[in-house]
């Protein structure tokens, strides 16, 4: 194992089947298999805050149970903090914390500190020790004063702090955050993704693999970035490499009234446009041509569309962002 | 990085980790007041049912008819016995399993699976809180028989009941592991329970003698240990002939190492299965 690698993965590989059981069994013959981690190779380093970013679906709580050890795999292998998942699962539960993104991770009928001081037990935290950390770790999040409050009272905010209080009971070295700011509001966000840089990240040297699908915080927050589609890493590099990464300068987003494969082929042949990509989702019909220099096509651009007779329902011109690397290398959106 | 505990450090701080587990089982089970009512209320429930029971089938608390079959005459102490006894069987093989699903339903298992602490000491904690509170209904019930009823159990016999109790539970727990296994992967199991459950007691002599029973399903009793510690304790209070006293105890002890091992292995085999198949936590 390298000096600074805290997480790796070789060939790691998680397969499901959906018709497993006996009686989905006898009605489907064949095995329908979904590969939800297909073949991942990724090493992470040590106080490295690293983001898995990909839609819904595309494996990324899969991989995070892999190296959790609440799932085991099929294929390959994986360590962490220098422990394999499967011959030492007991040294790696020591050496990470894990919040999942589901809100019901902790118990409702106990307050904040009754559930933290179970946990910490459970982490093996010494047991003379377990009230101190407890209250530590709740005046660091801000929550102390609300130490006796039922969890089931508790704003959805302050209960993901408080699963992240839960992870940091034993002190691990590794941190797992499965989606951590989901269902919180913008500015609950802000300061949550604020804690996890600079406090856990920057001040307390932790390691952090992040999964999210909100491609802002993934900017923001990390230092590299996979994208995972469909089980697979498709691209891994910093934020601003894989913006680098698209060639052309500035994207004009369009909404039409209707969109042909004709109307497609013309506008690609346009200078200067490198590439136009149809991204229709839910009715909106919604076209992305990628170009050097939006101002000097736009009327040609509309020009074709017109001949086209499709209407121009919204347009606006942008840089580059991870979502439209996502989508150039993947062909699908975050949110699909 | 790559830093652990040595594994006496890990037995201490799990030793420790029993204590919290019961004293968050106990936390969750008072905040729920109707809970506090139920366990007042039900010691009186199934003892009078049991006596009124009795009174109407054959008039008294003792019966002729029934010392035929029981060689006992004494047919509210037989049964009251059966029944104490009887209260350890489903808390016993079921808490566990009944303790797993919960935290599946709450959304908290996987948070208490990807722990370090082992799931043999997750399940010690548990299977003390289901076991005191079994212990509780059960010795109720027997204080309420001594002090309401006809019937007298209020002397230093009960130790040694306790003592057979205690010998019948670990032979139980090997079975909660192994239902335990079941629920980890197929999940709803209530019906599944309360079938075993009712199969268990009407084979097994909780309310009747075996002699009563069809040879083929009093044949089946053998393989429950409950049968052997109800005749053991029942030969040891005089309530009929059963056979060796210590034979009894002897296959306890069997049957105690027998199901924990088979359960335990079951279990792990199950857990290592829902692992692979991705169902831990789900519903």
């Amino acid at each position: 194992m390298g000096e600074d690698i805290a997480i790796r993965a070789d060939d790691l590989t998680k397969v499901f089947c959906r018709n497993d059981g006996l009686f989905n069994r006898m009605k489907h013959r064949e095995k329908i298999e979904i590969r939800a981690v297909d073949g991942v190779d990724l090493e992470i380093r040590e106080r490295e805050l690293f983001g898995l970013l990909g839609p819904n679906g595309a494996g990324k709580t899969s991989f995070i149970k892999l190296l959790s050890t609440l799932l085991l795999p099929d294929k390959g292998t994986a360590s962490v903090n220098g422990w394999d998942i499967e011959k030492n699962s007991f040294e790696v539960r020591m050496s990470i914390g894990l919040t999942l993104s589901s809100e019901r991770q902790l118990y409702w009928k106990l307050s904040a500190q009754e559930n933290l001081e179970y946990f910490a037990s459970l982490y093996l935290v010494k047991s003379d020790e377990i009230r101190q950390r407890v209250e530590e770790i709740l005046e660091v999040m801000g929550l102390i004063d609300q130490r006796d409050m039922l969890i089931e009272n508790f704003s959805s905010g302050n209960r993901q702090k408080v699963a992240l209080c839960r992870a940091l009971l034993n002190d691990p070295p590794i941190l797992f955050l499965d989606e951590p700011t989901i269902g919180l509001d913008p500015s609950f966000s802000k300061s949550f993704r604020t804690i996890i840089k600079n406090r856990i990240n920057r001040k307390e040297n932790k390691t952090i693999l992040l999964t999210t699908h909100y491609m802002e915080e993934a900017d923001q927050l990390c230092d590299r970035i996979a994208f995972i589609n469909e089980g697979k890493i498709v691209a891994l590099d910093t934020p601003r490499n894989l913006k680098k990464s698209i060639d052309e300068k500035e994207i004009i987003t369009l909404e039409l009234s209707k969109i042909t494969d004709g109307m497609i082929s013309e506008l690609k042949k346009l200078e200067p446009i490198h590439d136009v990509e149809n991204i229709t989702s839910e009715g909106s019909n919604i076209l992305k041509v990628y170009t050097d220099s939006a101002s000097s096509c736009i009327q040609d651009v509309f020009a074709t569309l017109i001949s086209n007779r499709s209407q121009v329902i919204s347009y606006r011109t942008s840089k580059p962002t991870l979502e439209d690397v996502f989508i150039k290398i993947t062909g699908c959106g975050l949110d699909e | 990085m790559n830093s652990c505990i040595s594994t006496s450090q890990r037995f201490l701080r799990e030793l420790h980790t029993v204590r919290f587990i019961l004293r968050k089982e106990f936390k969750l089970w008072k905040r729920y007041p109707s809970r506090i009512l139920f366990i007042i209320i039900m010691p009186f429930l199934s003892i009078l049912t049991l006596y009124f029971q009795g009174m109407g089938l054959v008039g008294s608390t003792s019966s002729a008819e029934f010392e035929s079959f029981a060689g006992t005459q004494d047919y509210l102490l037989f049964i009251i016995i059966g029944s104490a006894v009887f209260i350890f069987v489903s808390t016993a093989i079921w808490g566990v399993g009944n303790s797993i699903r919960r935290e599946q339903m709450m959304g908290t298992l996987e948070s208490i699976w990807v722990t370090p602490t082992s799931k043999l000491t997750i399940f010690v904690g548990v299977a003390l809180f289901d076991g005191l509170f079994s212990s509780y209904v059960a010795f109720m019930q027997l204080l309420i028989s001594s002090l309401v009823l006809p019937v007298d159990f209020l002397d230093l016999r009960i130790f040694v009941v306790i003592g057979i109790a205690f010998l019948l539970i670990f032979s139980l727990y090997g079975l909660g592991f192994f239902f335990t296994g079941f629920v980890l992967i197929y999940k709803e199991l209530e019906d599944f329970t309360n079938m075993i459950t009712s199969a268990i007691k009407m084979i097994s002599p909780v309310s009747y003698p075996l002699s009563v029973l069809p040879a083929p399903i009093a044949f089946l009793a053998l393989f429950i240990p409950l049968t052997y510690a109800l005749q053991a304790i029942r030969e040891f209070l005089g309530l009929g002939e059963y056979g060796s006293f210590y034979q009894y105890l002897g296959l306890l002890l069997l049957f105690d190492l027998i199901f924990l091992v088979v359960g335990s292995l079951f279990f792990r085999y199950a857990e290592k299965s829902a692992k692979r198949r991705g169902v831990i936590a789900t519903h």
